[in-house]
């Protein structure tokens, strides 16, 4: 009897043993890859970021999984302020010990987290912040350390060859006097410093407004005292609705091209009333309901069945595209440590197909090329105008859906 | 040019008036600087376009609700907070109010979200006056802005309960030997300030763009429009002010840069504040 | 001297505490996240409790604390960013500029009331933040500034703490001292205080100089800590935080606030799960001890834990 329970009891120790062996073995690999996303909820920008993540990370468990493993997604709200995105960050890093970090729509978070990441060696994916500082100039002064991020959004030096399209098609019709009007925030320095130098023979009024701005009476009527013709507007801030609708009402005869974040809502014809006929802007396309790629449509249409709303900001799409990017690389390289990843990523076939675009592969800045954009051109940007009702793309080449066009009443007074 | 500023001035004075009138109703004739009377007007562009906008619901019903909705968050505000702290030190009401219009505001985020939203206008169209162009809604707002304070002055003046409301205002405890209630004069102002602000929101909406900042800026701009105004003062010191800041705005604008159109009105709060902190027309202590 | 003497107490408590937050480093390892934590905790108690002097005892309700942090950070990087050599002249003359912004809220003071004064600091706020945002050029814009590491964590997070128990120690013995009861004085009543003879004038600059000299302290620290500072720091949530700290934790009581700021300042990494309601728990948090706990979680406990009350408790404490 005795001989028999301590068999029986030997035989229980053994299995229970093996049993957590096999139980602890098996959690070893089908620990989950983490994937780190921080952003600032409170706003659209920051909002798109947690969302285009919240995206991929959904559809790449629905594929199955990475490498065989789950994919989780931890999310932090920064409420862009830079302390949180450091603490948030730091958090990532050395308490949840993510792979990989997505996000940062806001610039200086950006900048402040980037040297984080690097510091832990860990990839960081940009999707949203647009600063030249974390990829054209970091990286080129030093390959070694910052050599971890690679983004899906070019950076302001390219988007803003797509803002100055609208220009460009203006001056081909003929028109030649323009009134630049850009707002006061560090990421159109270099913007405004730029045109104002390489089209100092043909601006004749210039002005920077504040972000906050509503009315823009005062800038305008002098814009039309001095006889301009385009209008080159430059804004992301609570400008855009009011200067459309402003424009319209108080006539002004020119061409509005340019940047205005407002004016990517698929609703912007109704919200303006009908004022924003030939206003141009430039948008992520692969969020606009264009079919930049066969991603894009499906992609478009499942947000809209998630959220309840199409995408309004661009940073859903470019950070859905970053976390797919970041997976391309990692099954590329069969692992998720950073080092193979990296030259995964680097590869000059690297060739993934997101919802933005197609990125044939990541240049020496690691900013995207591919797909109807070259080297030097903003990745996934198309340059879109408001014709009846509908945003119709007018570059580049690859996308385009129709003719840039000045508005009726503008001809009607200038005469072109 | 200067016809540009001329008329556009008296759009701002307008709309910077109906920001102001009910915040500085209150100060008037409760001491109360309600903190969170921003934050309220900007309730009111969100309820304004969650019944327009998201519910569909045509604009008449909308307008009706939205400035109920408002009176009824104002008397909220009053009777559950800012009335028992009367008696307390002064910054008690100023951390609470400031504490109101932050919960308000994050519970705006949290609800209805992050993003810009847009209100149509009432009338559409456009006039224009003296080769300026304004929209119908801008023209609107200036009229109702306009009536409304002569309403509310002709109120203050002429009624029984508007004169009964300035003797509380004076001095509660000798309008108290006169048999006036200054409590319910008080909850008489808060409902009218209530009505103050709904219109506001209502009438600004549309010019604007509805997100959860302006529920700040518009504070600092009634601040700075009934600081200069002044306590104590008549009604229609709140247009002589409004008028004031619009204009140095806009010739800010015009005359050094638009960048610092908006910093005018902070210079115009401070040089009061410090010089002369009773305002233009205010009576009483500072 | 004397005063040393009545507050061994507290200084004996402080000196504990910032031991054990030192121990702290090595204890974990040295985790990154933990020190970052702590430290930035440090800096936190630091502002709040300068918040104090001001606030609660002084009772000048300061909407913008973080004024004077913002001054000495800008004014430390730009000299980071523009001249090479002498590190400690950067920070001297970033203090001295911290310092000296106080008299930008403290001059005006003298001249207008309490609620007045509350909405001069605002105002200020918010002029410092626009003009980061429109001189583009020099101060960066929303980019802010930002310096490659100059200092390792460990010392940073080992100057927090001392910089955080220099700050309590003095606070403490001002507040414990002759300043400190002419302060209070002019908190409950000026006029009399002024009719005893207290130079107003004198103790209300006196309050802002050593409030804005250690909070400048902290938000040069901040900066090497952070490698950056941005017009945030000038922004409306940064110093309502620390207002909502002082508050809840206990206005009028050193270490009150220091409750609060350290306290808070760590809930909310352990919220950063739930971070998007932070903000809305802690404004419902001011609004309940406003109106319920007037005197912060301190206060309150020092209430309750009073065997024999001695004097009922007014209102005034809260002016």
């Amino acid at each position: 009897m005795r001989k028999g329970i301590r068999s029986g009891v030997s035989s229980v120790m053994i299995i229970l043993v093996g049993v957590a062996f096999i139980w602890a073995a098996s959690s070893e690999a089908a620990s989950p890859i983490k994937i780190g996303v921080n952003s600032a909820w409170d706003f659209p920008g920051g909002q798109g970021v947690k969302r285009g993540a919240e995206m991929a990370i959904k559809d790449l468990n629905a594929a199955g999984g990475l490498l065989g493993r789950k994919v989780e997604g931890i999310f932090y709200d920064n409420k862009a302020a830079s302390i949180e995105a450091k603490s948030a960050t730091e958090r990532l890093l050395y308490k949840d010990k993510v792979d990989v970090i997505c996000g940062f729509w806001r610039s200086d978070l950006a900048i402040v987290a980037q040297p984080l990441v690097m510091e832990a060696k860990k990839i960081l994916m940009i999707g949203g912040a647009s600063t030249p500082v974390i990829t054209y100039e970091r990286i080129k002064q030093d390959y070694k350390t910052y050599k971890y991020t690679f983004t899906t959004t070019s950076n302001t030096y390219l988007t803003m060859i797509g803002m100055e399209q609208g220009i460009i098609e203006s001056l081909k019709k003929g028109l030649s006097k323009i009134a630049l009007l850009v707002e006061k925030a560090a990421w159109c320095d270099p913007l405004y410093d730029s045109w104002m130098e390489k089209y100092k023979d043909k601006i004749v009024y210039s002005a920077r407004f504040s972000v906050t701005a509503t009315d823009f009476s005062v800038e305008f009527s002098q814009a039309k005292a001095k006889g301009a013709d385009i209008l080159a507007f430059i804004t992301t801030g609570r400008g855009g609705t009011p200067s459309v609708k402003q424009w319209y009402d108080m006539k002004i005869p020119a061409v509005y091209a340019g940047y205005n974040v407002d004016a990517q809502d698929p609703n912007f014809w109704q919200i303006t009333e009908e004022k924003t006929q030939g206003v141009a802007t430039t948008k992520i396309g692969g969020v606009a309901g264009i079919a930049i790629t066969p991603k894009s449509i499906p992609y478009y249409n499942e947000y809209k069945k998630a959220y309840g709303e199409f995408p309004i900001a661009y940073t859903n799409g470019v950070a859905y595209d970053a976390v797919m990017a970041w997976a391309h690389g990692v099954k590329l390289a069969g692992t998720v440590k950073s080092d193979a990843v990296v030259k995964a990523m680097e590869r000059k076939d690297f060739n993934y197909e997101g919802v933005c675009g197609l990125i044939e592969y990541f240049d020496e800045i690691h900013n995207p090329v591919g797909g109807g954009w070259g080297k030097g051109e903003p990745w996934g940007w198309v340059a879109q105008q408001w014709q009846n009702e509908k945003q119709v793309v007018y570059w580049p080449k690859k996308y385009k859906t129709g003719d840039f066009i000045i508005p009726d009443w503008v001809k009607k007074v200038t005469g072109k | 040019m200067i016809e540009t500023i001329f008329i556009f001035g008296i759009v701002w004075t307008a709309l910077y008036c109906l920001i102001a009138i009910g915040f500085s109703l209150l100060f008037g004739v409760a001491q109360v600087l309600n903190l969170a009377h921003g934050m309220i007007i900007m309730s009111a562009c969100y309820i304004t376009f969650l019944f327009v906008t998201a519910l569909n619901w045509s604009l008449g019903p909308s307008l009706i609700v939205g400035i109920i909705a408002t009176v009824c968050l104002m008397l909220i505000i009053w009777l559950g907070f800012i009335k028992r702290l009367l008696t307390a030190p002064v910054t008690s009401l100023l951390l609470l109010t400031a504490g109101l219009a932050n919960v308000i505001q994050q519970i705006v985020i949290l609800t209805v979200g992050p993003h810009t939203k847009y209100v149509p206008s009432m009338i559409t169209g456009s006039t224009t006056i003296l080769s300026v162009t304004l929209s119908n809604q801008q023209i609107l707002s200036i009229i109702v802005a306009f009536v409304l304070v002569g309403l509310l002055a002709l109120f203050l003046q002429r009624t029984r309960m508007g004169r009964a409301i300035r003797a509380v205002t004076q001095d509660r405890n000798v309008a108290a030997l006169s048999g006036i209630n200054a409590e319910e004069m008080y909850l008489v102002t808060i409902i009218i300030a209530g009505l103050l602000a709904g219109v506001a929101g209502l009438l600004v909406a549309p010019i604007q763009t509805v997100t959860p900042e302006i529920g700040w800026e518009m504070m600092v701009t009634a601040f700075t429009v009934t600081i200069l105004a002044g306590l104590g003062g008549p009604i229609w010191g709140i247009i002589v002010a409004a008028a004031i800041v619009a204009y140095a705005e806009l010739i800010t604008a015009f005359l050094v840069a638009p960048m610092l159109k908006e910093g005018a009105a902070f210079v115009i709060m401070i040089l009061t504040l410090m010089f002369r902190p009773l305002g233009l027309f205010g009576k009483g202590r500072v | 001297m004397e005063l040393l003497r009545k507050e061994f107490l507290s200084i004996l408590i402080v000196g504990i505490i910032s031991g054990g937050l030192a121990i702290m480093a090595p204890a974990s390892d040295y985790n990154y996240y933990l020190i970052g934590l702590l430290t930035s905790a440090c800096l936190w108690v630091i502002y709040v409790v300068c918040w104090d002097l001001l606030a609660g005892y002084t009772g000048m309700l300061n909407f913008g604390q973080l004024v004077f942090a913002g001054v000495a950070a800008y004014t430390v990087a730009l000299l980071e960013l523009h001249f090479k050599g002498a590190r400690p002249l950067m920070i001297l003359i970033g203090l001295l500029a911290g310092t000296c912004s106080s008299l930008l809220i403290g001059l005006p003071s003298l001249r207008v009331r309490a609620k007045y004064f509350a909405l001069v600091s605002f105002a200020i706020l918010l002029v410092f933040y626009r003009i980061t945002m429109t001189f583009i050029s020099i101060f960066g814009g929303d980019y802010g500034l930002s310096i490659p590491r100059v200092f390792s964590r460990e010392t940073l997070y080992f100057t927090a703490i001392i910089l955080m128990a220099i700050t309590l120690i003095s606070l403490r013995l001002v507040v414990k001292s002759r300043i400190g009861m002419a302060l209070q004085s002019i908190r409950e009543d000026e006029e009399t205080a002024r009719a005893v003879g207290i130079n107003i004038r004198r103790y209300k600059l006196l309050a802002c100089l050593i409030s804005a000299f250690f909070t400048s302290l902290g938000g040069i620290c901040g900066f090497y800590y952070m490698g950056h500072v941005g017009p945030e720091i000038f922004g409306m949530m940064g110093s309502f935080d620390v207002v909502i700290m002082g508050v809840i934790g206990g206005k009028g009581t050193i270490f009150g606030a220091a409750l609060g700021g350290g306290v808070l300042s760590i809930l909310l990494e352990f919220m950063r799960p739930v971070a998007e309601y932070r903000s809305l728990l802690y404004a419902i948090l001011l609004v309940v001890v406003v109106m319920v706990a007037s005197r912060g979680a301190w206060g309150s406990m020092a209430t309750l834990f009073r065997k024999h009350p001695q004097k009922k408790e007014i209102e005034g404490d809260l002016t």
